[in-house]
């Protein structure tokens, strides 16, 4: 593996995304069922870094119904019996992490940085009190493709090189 | 590397933007109306320069690409070993491949080093398994996975952690699994 540096690690309902900056890109190794598939985003091949606040549809749903089944069992418990509060505490544990969970997404949302490249994309997700830290890696990532894209501006290929002169061809007289 | 991917879009509703509506700052998507913060860059446009066959050259003849015949081969196809030319050289950044392979490539995910195993997750959860369920004999893979995981956080340049606490619980629930066995020896011997 060439160096790299980790930049961010998130992870969703569904895996585990690990960001790395490496001396000319950024590398992200989504990890699904135990497998990792590794993309990769040139900076010189960068068109567009965004910034964004989104709520996820698909965790809204799975901890806001959760969170408010266990919740919901939990208060009927109580509403039946309020002696029987020892049977609704369980209940009470597992959903009122998630419902807060689903409350604090719902009112904040979570920072998302994306590098669009002209073949590929990363995205980095944020947790909900990290918006600094994504400003921080936005600008970080911002201003290494600006350093990589004026280097490569100075840059132009070579032209085809001259072909080197055979060591037995005799040099032209000197000027008289 | 998607198959479907064009690139910039908007985040929110995945529409893709025109040049003229990408600028720096705050940008309102004309489609879903919603706002999004944007730095925009000028990718160098890529130069492919075509070297034509020489046929007098000191070394001798240099090889014609598969495609192009008037061309000369620079490299070749890391996955079908094809000579190709400067134009039909797909650079991935993990090799260099033709255009069909290319594609090939990016539909499918295939080149080397882009797909591995994640063993530090593997080791983590054999490790929570192999304590509810200290019967079944899931230690000895749980250090096996956990020795691979220590391995690749170390090439990736970060603490294991995850895996080293693994292979403790791993270790556990090994000598649990051989108590157990060992007791229920023992009571059906009693027996």
């Amino acid at each position: 593996m060439t160096d790299r540096t980790l930049l961010h690690r998130s992870r969703t309902l569904l895996g585990t995304d690990a960001t790395f900056v490496t001396a000319d890109g950024i590398d992200v190794d989504s990890s699904q069922n135990y497998e990792v598939i590794r993309r990769r985003v040139f900076f010189d091949d960068v068109a567009l870094v965004t910034l964004h606040r989104e709520r996820g549809l698909a965790f809204l749903l799975t901890t806001g119904a959760f969170g408010t089944f266990f919740l919901a069992m939990a208060i009927f418990v109580v509403a039946i019996n309020v002696e029987a509060w020892e049977v609704a505490l369980p209940f009470f544990i597992l959903g009122a992490p998630a419902f807060l969970a689903f409350l604090l997404r719902l009112a904040m949302g979570r920072a998302v940085v994306t590098v669009w490249g002209r073949r590929s994309r990363a995205v980095l997700r944020f947790g909900v009190f990290r918006s600094g830290k994504a400003r921080r890696v936005y600008g970080k990532i911002c201003s290494a493709v600006r350093r990589a894209q004026s280097g490569a501006a100075g840059f132009s290929p070579p032209e085809s090189p001259a072909r080197p002169l055979p060591a037995d061809v005799p040099l032209p007289p000197p000027a008289q | 590397m998607s198959a479907n991917y064009n690139g910039p879009q908007c985040p929110h509703c995945s529409t893709p933007l025109d040049a003229p509506a990408i600028h720096p700052g705050t940008i309102h998507c004309p489609s879903c109306m919603r706002t999004f913060e944007a730095t925009p860059f000028q990718p160098r446009a890529v130069r492919h320069e075509a070297v034509p066959v020489v046929t007098e050259t000191p070394d001798g003849v240099a090889a014609a690409c598969a495609n192009h015949a008037g061309n000369a081969a620079v490299t070749s196809c890391q996955r079908c070993g094809l000579f190709i030319c400067a134009l039909c050289e797909m650079n991935t950044g993990t090799g260099t491949f033709c255009p069909s392979c290319y594609e090939r490539v990016r539909t499918e995910t295939l080149d080397s080093g882009a797909r591995y195993r994640d063993y530090a997750s593997m080791s983590i959860s054999g490790a929570v398994f192999g304590l509810l369920c200290w019967l079944i004999p899931v230690g000895p893979f749980v250090i096996y996975w956990g020795w691979k995981g220590i391995q690749q956080r170390k090439s990736e340049g970060t603490r294991p952690v995850g895996p080293i606490v693994a292979i403790v619980l791993g270790v556990l629930s090994t000598l649990l699994m051989l108590a157990g066995y060992v007791s229920m020896i023992v009571a059906m011997v009693k027996a």
